[in-house]
């Protein structure tokens, strides 16, 4: 009986995410006609993978305490790199997205080699990095956007038949083994012992710091993969590209039940909170609401989510 | 067979471990005693791994021991189950267990296997009432406990260190933990086990190690070796006697709780506390102690019941821990490293936090003045108020949060615990200079789980017993077998599938 209990009681926190997000998806129904269209789902799916990955890798750093602000210049840094190596290099485009995904590891290991090894806060460490990444992006590009065309584009358009993209079904690939490692793996628990308290891991036997090596680099690959879809999702790569993504993802990460404190996080409910916001702003587009408005309607939800789940968990 | 130490040394700033021999055989439980700062624990950090020995030999059967890290040392086979709870909050029992060693395939938790070992491991400790997906931060802090030894003795440790493995826990939980270790070293495991608790060490241990200054003094059978010589060894001298010597007026009543309640404590609580005086309780881990003086101090929200400080008769509400300081109520917590020390700060910032209250600005020069001689009146150990109070024995620690409330002359004052993880001669200071208090007109409200803490220090005893107050002693001659059966009245005669069924609710609610 208690067992089950505490099951309820832990997977709960992810069921009221989904119930929220259901509400909102209800009160847009009834409010505009064209909403609960196959359609306009498909139009919003679509544009969820760059956020999907970036808020994996986001949840793997908050996992043992640390941030990850950097993931905005990395993205524009990847897909910068990606649209320069098939435009003006013509490399394949499979080997211009291993530079790009490469570009995003060697950013994450910066990220994760100065946050852990070098003992800096990764606040400061990714506030540098995002500063300097864009600043590559920008060198890369030379500050302009470039069009790369319909090769790299098919991995953002609507398979026939099932209406999402190929981006999208990797994103959502990606959440459900992120989400399997983090409960289910050595690693993955490891990581919320660390993020708990470090110095109970490290009397218990574990290695902390290549595990948190680790989450960083994977939080750059991500972010690097992120590059890719958002270069495909524009068919094109915009050195400004990404701006502002940490915020969301970090928004995305804590409505899910992510602890800004580490030890606390759930991949799933990570990728509800993507949908949310997303639903939200579509929503809010729909019915008309204007752009700034739009912002402090969803600046609200965001704090009111949070607000509930901490009142609903005492 | 079994641990041999040769001529161990280690220093950080000055020597802490000076030439250390001990060998420890297999099958031998050995107690090793010391005040804090004799190097017990150093010793203990080097044998697990954590730390790197200055010099000296150590062998683990006939085999050079030199563990690189923790890692090392428990692929070798010597684990220490430490004082401070090493539980991850944010994972289950069963995860805590296994978290030096996780089954696995291929990088995935086999949770089935862990869940059956873990019931195992809880069945030989009393904690059968534990479900394996019980989050640690759900557990009680004896819960904890006896999971980090449970942790610590699994998987053929060879060598089993325990840091004051019962500080936290009720007499029959220490039974527990003792079979455990009796067990253990049947199977061949050489024991080191740590404590303040003399009369533990002289039943479960084979022979008795006392450490001074870095130093080992002696090694001694435990039949050959007494109580008070053990703490003559461990301190050089020391009297046990009867702290209520010191004259004590019967002042106005200072403190009145009046039919309190709380989340925790669900049945209307009074009592009184009058200048001068000092009241103990006493009870079971779980007895509701802790969470009286959380009240008290308003830290635990209430739902009836009002606490009352007076002042020559005239009563002042207490609702906030603001109010309560205000009011001229000091609290010691029972949580030393979580809840009283400030970790990173210095000794100084610690003694003057409560007195910077209702200041605009408050000469560093009266810290400095005030501070040092509050240092000397307690007695602690420190290389100066500059000292971050982390790098204090857990003794000297305890004085400072205890001086914190003597930089204002605090009138009243709720210990929790205040001997607890403390050494013998730092105790002998702290209940010297609550005893001194009291004779100075303070009044003093303090819980303890040493019965001899509290028999030589208070003029009453209020037993608490299931979360109410079952009795209430008075002086100076106490009948301790009564105060044990009261402690143990709400728990059917103190049967143990009572009290077993008693904490299995509270995980239930």
């Amino acid at each position: 009986m208690t067992e089950l209990a505490a099951r309820v009681a832990r997977h709960g926190r992810d069921n009221f995410i989904i119930i929220a997000v259901a509400l909102v998806v209800i009160v847009f129904g009834v409010l505009s006609e064209g909403f609960f269209s196959a359609g306009s789902a498909q139009i919003l799916l679509n544009q969820l993978p760059t956020l999907m990955v970036v808020t994996v890798g986001m949840i793997i750093v908050m996992l043992i305490g640390g941030i990850d602000l950097s993931v905005g210049s990395v993205v524009a840094l990847s897909s910068t790199l990606v649209a320069t190596m098939i435009v003006s290099h013509s490399l394949p485009l499979p080997v211009a997205i291993l530079i790009g995904l490469a570009a995003g590891l060697a950013l994450g290991l910066t990220n994760g080699w100065f946050s852990t090894y070098a003992g800096l806060p990764s606040f400061i460490v990714t506030l540098g990095v995002l500063e300097a990444g864009r600043g590559l992006a920008y060198l890369v590009s030379d500050s302009q956007t470039i069009f790369v065309g319909p090769s790299i584009e098919a991995l953002a358009l609507p398979l026939y038949g099932i209406g999402v993209s190929p981006a999208f079904l990797v994103a959502l690939g990606i959440t459900i083994v992120a989400h399997v490692l983090v409960t289910r793996s050595v690693g993955g628990r490891y990581l919320v012992a660390i993020g708990t308290r470090e110095q109970a891991a490290q009397a218990a036997g574990i290695n902390t710091r290549p595990y948190k090596l680790a989450a960083f680099a994977i939080s750059g690959t991500l972010a690097g993969l992120g590059g890719v879809f958002n270069a495909a999702y524009l068919a094109a790569a915009d050195p400004n590209a990404g701006s502002g993504i940490e915020l969301s993802a970090i928004a995305a990460a804590v409505i899910g039940g992510t602890s800004l404190m580490g030890g606390r996080g759930s991949v799933i409910g990570g990728f509800i909170g993507v949908l949310l916001i997303a639903v939200l702003q579509s929503g809010l587009a729909q019915i008309g609401v204007s752009e700034p408005m739009k912002r402090i309607v969803t600046g609200v939800v965001i704090i009111l989510a949070v607000l509930l789940d901490r009142w609903r968990a005492r | 067979m079994g641990l041999k130490i040769g001529n161990l040394s280690k220093a950080f700033a000055a020597p802490v471990l000076r030439a250390v021999d001990i060998q420890i055989a297999s099958g031998e439980i050995r107690g090793l005693v010391g005040e804090n700062g004799a190097g017990k624990s150093t010793l203990l950090n080097i044998l697990s791994g954590a730390i790197r020995a200055d010099g000296g030999e150590i062998l683990l059967d006939d085999e050079a021991y030199k563990p690189a890290s923790v890692r090392a040392a428990l692929d070798a086979g010597v684990a220490l189950a430490t004082q401070e709870l090493s539980m991850i909050e944010t994972l289950s029992a069963a995860e805590n267990l296994a978290l030096s060693r996780f089954p696995s395939r291929f990088g995935i938790v086999r949770r089935r296997h862990r869940d059956t070992v873990a019931k195992a491991a809880f069945a030989s400790l009393g904690l059968s009432h534990l479900p394996p997906s019980l989050l640690a931060s759900d557990m009680t802090l004896a819960d904890q406990q006896l999971l980090e030894i449970a942790r610590a003795s699994m998987h053929g440790t060879k060598v089993l260190m325990l840091d004051e493995p019962t500080a936290a826990l009720s007499r029959e939980q220490a039974g527990l933990v003792h079979d455990l270790i009796r067990a253990k070293a049947a199977e061949g495991a050489a024991i080191l086990y740590v404590s303040h608790r003399l009369e533990d060490l002289k039943q479960v241990c084979d022979t008795i190690s006392v450490l001074r200054d870095g130093e080992l003094i002696l090694t001694k059978p435990s039949e050959a070796l007494s109580i008070p010589a053990m703490i003559e060894a461990m301190a050089g001298t020391f009297a046990q006697r009867d702290r209520r010597a010191a004259a004590r007026g019967e002042g106005p009543a200072a403190l009145r709780v009046t039919d309190v309640t709380t989340a925790e404590l669900p049945h209307p609580l009074s009592i009184e506390v009058k200048a001068g005086e000092v009241v103990g309780l006493a009870g079971l881990a779980g007895a509701g102690r802790s969470e009286l003086m959380r009240a008290i101090m308003g830290l635990d929200a209430r739902s009836g019941g009002r606490c009352e400080r007076l002042v020559d008769g005239i009563a002042t509400a207490v609702t906030t821990p603001a109010d309560a300081v205000a009011a001229g109520i000091g609290y010691v917590p029972e949580d030393r490293k979580m809840s009283g020390i400030f970790a990173g700060q210095s000794v100084a910032f610690n003694l003057s936090l409560s007195a910077l209250r209702g200041r605009r600005a408050t000469p560093d020069s009266w810290i400095r003045e005030r501070g040092a001689a509050i240092r000397d009146i307690l007695k602690i150990r420190s290389s100066g108020l500059d000292q971050p109070i982390e790098q204090l024995s857990g003794g000297n620690q305890q004085k400072v949060i205890l001086g914190r409330w003597l930089m204002l002359d605090t009138p009243v004052l709720l210990l929790d615990e205040p001997g607890r993880g403390v050494d013998v001669a730092a105790k002998a200071d702290i209940f010297d200079e609550i005893s001194r208090l009291a004779a100075a007109g303070a009044a003093v409200l303090m819980a303890s789980s040493e019965m001899d803490e509290l028999t030589s220090t208070c003029d009453r005893i209020a037993v608490m017993s299931g979360r109410r107050i079952a009795a209430i002693f008075e002086g100076p001659e106490w009948d301790e077998a009564a105060i044990m059966t009261a402690a143990f009245s709400a728990h059917v005669g103190g049967s143990a599938a009572g009290n077993e069924a008693t904490r299995a609710g509270v995980y239930h609610d």
